[in-house]
């Protein structure tokens, strides 16, 4: 009777043990209404492709991808390593391919343009297809942290065969990511694009990730861009391209912006201010503390740059909607970073050009007025200062300040590349004057060699 | 006693043989791996020496200069491991003050330490070991009656330890010791005087070793990790009751370490685990050639110290626990539950079985009575879950959606002039996209531009692989053509992971059933008494042999199922009609048609069961010991699909590339 007593108590004890453990001891973490650095999605690093994240900042400095590796850039020391604390490692100067693999700095890309970085909780995450280290045909990414002191590097998540993760962020906890799929139906083929969350955790598998949006299976061509979060809010772009036939002359296609909340888990669409013909769409939105602002665009007028068009505030329950900002050229480049709101107008000093090949390239309109105006708005959208930002074709367009307030610039030069730096400090008492951006740090090619394989 | 078992040991002509087959084994397998280099090879890895000796100096100066980088990067919240670490590091090779580098590129030792399939012969020596010298005592009954005694349980259990210990350092040893000489006789060891970072795989080695000793320390320590996998196999044989307890749990812990070693780096988060792993640490390029610190309490301790600590201290913890339950056990065997709803379940079957037949009695004591239906359950599991892998995919890469819509629409029997209209029309729809995507280029709609452009990229290339099979099958009016998806086809025919898990999972299960219904009885020396009568042997064999066939037919189809399902998703009868020339994923200069083929490939494949089948039933006749011949034929087995899964190839791609 007694020894039962004692095995039924243990049992219990240990299906209690299990249960905390399984549920990370019943705690959700408290994320707070405010930006958190440490677990947020760090959204003023908005850049032309802003799917194309090379920096993320820890609050002290600095996370950069440069062509296969991960460096650390200490605002406060200027200092500039890669991300890997052991001092027996060549790191980017190593040249065995076998050796530079166990740089935890490094990160083994094939596809080198689509990959980005992002900081998340004492760890710098990236992923990577897997689809050339795999024998058998994969299109499986795996999810990859290191360490912020380059301590350790763990794979920590891959998605099944089938998944190719093209967008992604981390957000309060959980990996979004978008993956492309095609579905045939008849005769007929579909894009079907879904955006996937899983949990971060030790555990993750694909098998826990839950769709949270997938695009209806009749359109030619989905896509998604824009990927955001703040808060509690997860906002992204999905362009259709509707599933059209050789009668029709030019497909049409159609572009939405779309708002979930991560609490209630439900997904609206940001509707498009009233009084607009359907030609205009939403072509942007940002996060300003408590209200969204929206970029509209009218593809009736897309060779006019400067058409203007006024930008919107609407509130996170999508009410309220009123003009912010009026008569703001439609190809502004918009970015907020805190209580701001930075107009740029680099994208107004290109033309688009078709190439040989048949493609779309950008190339500076008038190479004599290289820099870009930037203005920045405080929040109730009064003009707090205006700076020209000295680019050219090597510092590319202004690509917004860090959640730390920090501008970075990667310039790469002959024998090594630097590294230039401002604050959000240093600019907002200027008057439209051009603005000096310090040299903060350089890393020299040296024994850096080409990835082969 | 040492000597006693030493000597027991030593008497026992069948442990005697086993372990020269184990050791022959390791041969046949350098031999296998050694490949014949062209001098080009040679000449490019003489040059990288060349360019690694002009670099390592520098590799070695430039330590501090890394090192002070890194604490100028460091700050008050930076854990104080990172600091030690850096100091311990620059330390440890500030030791190496002049390295002797050979000029010379040394590919014996190269080959070397790259050979790590060695632990494999030392964990089925391990389990020969656990056989002959408890095992096979405790079967026989002997154990039982020397466990009766007051005094002297422990000393006996001790004293068998020491004797595997013994046996499992001087069988690493030997097995080392001829690695060595095969690859110095093969491909020369160079200089052994000069430092072991004269190879770039040692290259962060911070001991100032020559190379013949780098190889001694090799050895030392695989003997200890060879001990230390006996005494993990010893431990699973004292401790667990009935052979498929041991089998299963020595199994799952060396499956465990196999499984870590292949997913953990030193560079993870669980770095400990990875450093103390047998598989991990066993490698020489990791044990020698890789320098890194495990941080114990903020104290960088070196990984080979803590592989070292780790594994001895599992060596005698082991030792000790199991010496205390063999102490404190009377009898072992468990007469519990299990065994309740056993003696009720075969109370209510009782009926049922109450058969004359002899190969239902012989099928219900495999099963039943051993406990045997836990691996054909296992197996069944398994290809449950294969069954996805071999479907044919909705989408895979670019263009291979569009190939199966239209293949979705032209599949069945080849009409050149419908399939003409219909190509046609499918490039009419592409040229259409590509002047659509240039009007929106035009245009300078951007968005519109991007997508069609994908959209193009998509068809174009599903467009151009089907253009090329209707070209193909054009020009064979002579034949009979049809369409057929051979992107699905191909995914079918290409999932060699999935074909060598089935092979070795089927294969094995196959081998302890066949063991099992073969040595059982002999390992009992039930055979003994069954021989004596007139005229049952004849029919017991007979029993037994038609178990064999059935089991066999039985887990063939089973095994084969998942792919046969994935056929007849891809293929329709009809179209196995195709001949193999009139494919364009495989080009194959043969009229046979591709229902001949397959005809062929599962032939070859029960040949194979079959074959495997045979030569475990006559090695457990032979050896009369069920666990030496399901360990020894299970090893073969696991090493020849280890093999293909790392050649990427499998019994239908070997048979496909013969063709």
């Amino acid at each position: 009777m007694k020894k039962q007593v004692v095995k039924t108590i243990a049992a219990l004890l240990l299906a209690v043990v299990m249960t905390a453990l399984g549920s990370g001891c019943g705690h959700r973490r408290d994320y707070g209404m405010e930006f958190n650095l440490a677990t947020d999605c760090q959204y003023s690093y908005v850049t032309d492709h802003d799917y194309w994240k090379k920096i993320q900042s820890d609050g002290e400095g600095q996370y950069l991808m440069q062509e296969n590796f991960i460096y650390y850039y200490n605002t406060a020391k200027k200092t500039l390593v890669p991300l890997c604390s052991k001092p027996n490692c060549l790191h980017d100067k190593e040249t065995d391919n076998d050796k530079r693999a166990e740089c935890n700095a490094f990160c083994d890309k094939f596809n080198m343009e689509l990959s980005y970085l992002q900081y998340y909780d004492g760890y710098v995450y990236y992923v990577l297809s897997n689809f050339m280290r795999s024998a058998l045909p994969t299109k499986s990414c795996t999810l990859y942290r290191v360490k912020k002191d380059g301590s350790k590097k763990d794979a920590v998540f891959t998605t099944s065969n089938e998944e190719e993760v093209f967008h992604w962020l981390i957000h309060r906890g959980v990996f979004y990511y978008e993956v492309p799929g095609k579905q045939q139906n008849g005769t007929d083929v579909y894009d079907v694009s879904t955006i996937k969350a899983v949990a971060l955790s030790s555990h993750m598998s694909d098998k826990n990730g839950k769709v949270i949006f997938a695009t209806a299976p009749k359109y030619a061509a989905t896509n998604f861009s824009q990927l955001l979060a703040y808060r509690n809010y997860l906002c992204f772009e999905v362009t259709l391209v509707e599933h059209h036939d050789e009668t029709e002359e030019s497909p049409h296609i159609d572009c939405k912006q779309y708002l979930y909340n991560i609490e209630t888990e439900t997904m609206e669409e940001i509707p498009v201010p009233e009084g607009y013909s359907k030609t205009t769409l939403i072509n942007r939105v940002t996060f300003l503390k408590d209200k969204l602002i929206l970029q509209l665009f009218d593809t009736a007028h897309n060779d006019d740059k400067t058409y203007p068009l006024p930008l919107y505030s609407i509130n996170y329950d999508l009410t309220d909607e009123k003009v912010w900002l009026d008569n703001v050229p439609q190809y502004m480049w918009l970015q907020s970073c805190g209580d701001y709101v930075i107009l740029s107008d680099g994208n107004l000093h290109y033309d688009n050009i078709i190439t040989e090949e048949g493609l779309l390239n950008e190339v500076l309109k008038d190479a004599e007025q290289p820099c870009i105006n930037v203005t920045i708005y405080s929040s109730d959208a009064r003009e707090v200062s205006a700076f020209v930002y000295p680019r050219n074709e090597s510092w590319g367009k202004f690509n917004g300040f860090g959640p730390d307030g920090i501008y970075v610039e990667i310039v790469n030069g002959d024998d090594g590349w630097s590294i230039y730096h401002f604050s959000l400090d240093d600019v907002l008492n200027c008057h439209g004057e051009k603005i000096k951006i310090d040299l903060a740090a350089t890393r020299s090619y040296e024994a850096l060699q080409e990835y082969e394989d | 006693m040492i000597v006693g078992e030493l000597r027991k040991a030593w008497r026992d002509k069948v442990f005697l043989v086993m372990m020269a087959t184990v050791l022959a084994a390791n041969i046949v397998c350098i031999l296998y791996h050694i490949e014949n280099k062209s001098a080009y090879y040679y000449e490019v890895r003489q040059q990288a020496q060349q360019q690694y000796i002009e670099t390592y100096r520098t590799y070695l100066d430039e330590m501090e200069q890394r090192g002070q980088e890194l604490m100028a990067n460091f700050d008050e919240d930076t854990p104080v491991f990172l600091r030690r670490n850096v100091e311990k590091t620059e330390r440890d090779y500030s030791r190496l003050s002049r390295p002797w580098i050979d000029a010379k590129y040394n590919v014996g030792m190269e080959e070397y330490a790259q050979y790590t399939y060695g632990i494999f012969f030392c964990t089925v020596f391990a389990f020969v070991c656990l056989e002959y010298l408890y095992l096979k005592e405790q079967r026989t009954g002997r154990m039982a009656i020397l466990r009766t005694t007051r005094n002297g349980r422990r000393k006996m259990l001790l004293s068998k330890w020491c004797v595997l210990l013994l046996l499992m350092a001087g069988f690493t040893a030997a097995q080392e010791m001829m690695t060595v000489c095969c690859y110095g006789v093969v491909d020369s060891l160079g200089n052994l005087s000069s430092s072991v970072q004269s190879l770039p795989l040692f290259r962060d080695c911070p001991h100032a070793y020559t190379l013949w000793q780098g190889i001694a320390v090799t050895v030392l320590h695989r003997m200890v990790l060879a001990m230390v996998i006996g005494s993990v196999v010893f431990f699973c044989g004292v401790v667990c009751d009935g052979m498929l307890a041991v089998w299963i749990t020595s199994c799952a812990w060396l499956a465990a370490q196999y499984f870590f070693a292949a997913n953990l780096t030193v560079n993870g988060s669980f770095d400990f685990l990875c450093c103390i792993n047998v598989f991990h640490s066993w490698d020489m390029k990791n044990y020698i050639g890789m320098y890194h610190n495990i941080n114990l309490m903020g104290i960088p301790v070196e990984k080979n110290d803590m592989s070292l600590t780790v594994n001895l201290a599992l060596l005698f913890g082991t030792m000790a626990v199991s010496t205390w339950l063999f102490a404190v056990r009377y009898q072992t065997g468990n007469s519990k539950r299990a065994f309740r709803l056993l003696t009720w379940l075969r109370g209510q079957l009782s009926y049922l079985l109450h058969v004359q037949s002899l190969f239902v009695n012989e099928l219900y004591k495999l099963l039943l009575q051993q406990n045997k239906w836990v691996l054909p359950a296992a197996l069944a599991l398994v290809i449950g879950g294969s069954v996805t892998a071999y479907m044919p995919r909705d989408y895979g890469f670019e263009g291979e959606a569009v190939y199966h819509m239209y293949l979705a629409n032209l599949k069945g029997r080849f009409n050149a002039e419908k399939s003409q209209t219909y190509i046609e029309q499918a490039g009419h729809a592409v040229a259409l996209l590509e002047q659509q995507m240039n009007e929106a280029n035009e245009a300078g709609d951007k968005g519109l531009a991007t997508q069609l452009m994908f959209e193009l990229w998509d068809k174009e290339a599903g467009y151009q692989r089907l253009t090329v099979q209707y070209e193909k099958l054009l020009a064979h009016p002579e034949a009979k053509r049809y369409w057929i998806d051979e992107m699905n086809l191909s995914c079918v025919i290409k999932r060699f992971d999935r074909d060598v898990l089935l092979f070795m999972m089927s294969a094995i299960v196959l081998i302890m059933l066949t063991s099992g219904l073969m040595a059982s009885d002999q390992d009992k020396q039930i055979a003994d008494l069954v021989n004596t009568t007139r005229s049952g042997r004849e029919k017991l064999m007979w029993a037994k042999r038609k178990c064999i066939i059935f089991l066999t037919v039985i887990l063939f189809f089973l095994a084969q199922l998942p792919s046969w399902i994935g056929y007849a998703q891809v293929l329709d009868l009809a179209c196995g009609g195709q001949q193999l020339n009139l494919l364009v994923e495989w080009q194959i200069d043969s009229s046979m048609t591709i229902l001949q083929l397959l005809v062929i490939i599962y032939t070859v494949k029960l040949l194979m069961d079959t074959g495997i089948v045979m030569l475990t039933a006559l090695m457990a006749r032979r050896t009369k010991n069920e666990f030496v011949t399901s360990v020894f034929m299970s090893t073969v087995v696991i090493v020849a699909g280890l093999v293909m899964y790392f050649c990427h190839t499998s019994v239908t791609l070997l048979v496909m590339r013969i063709l």
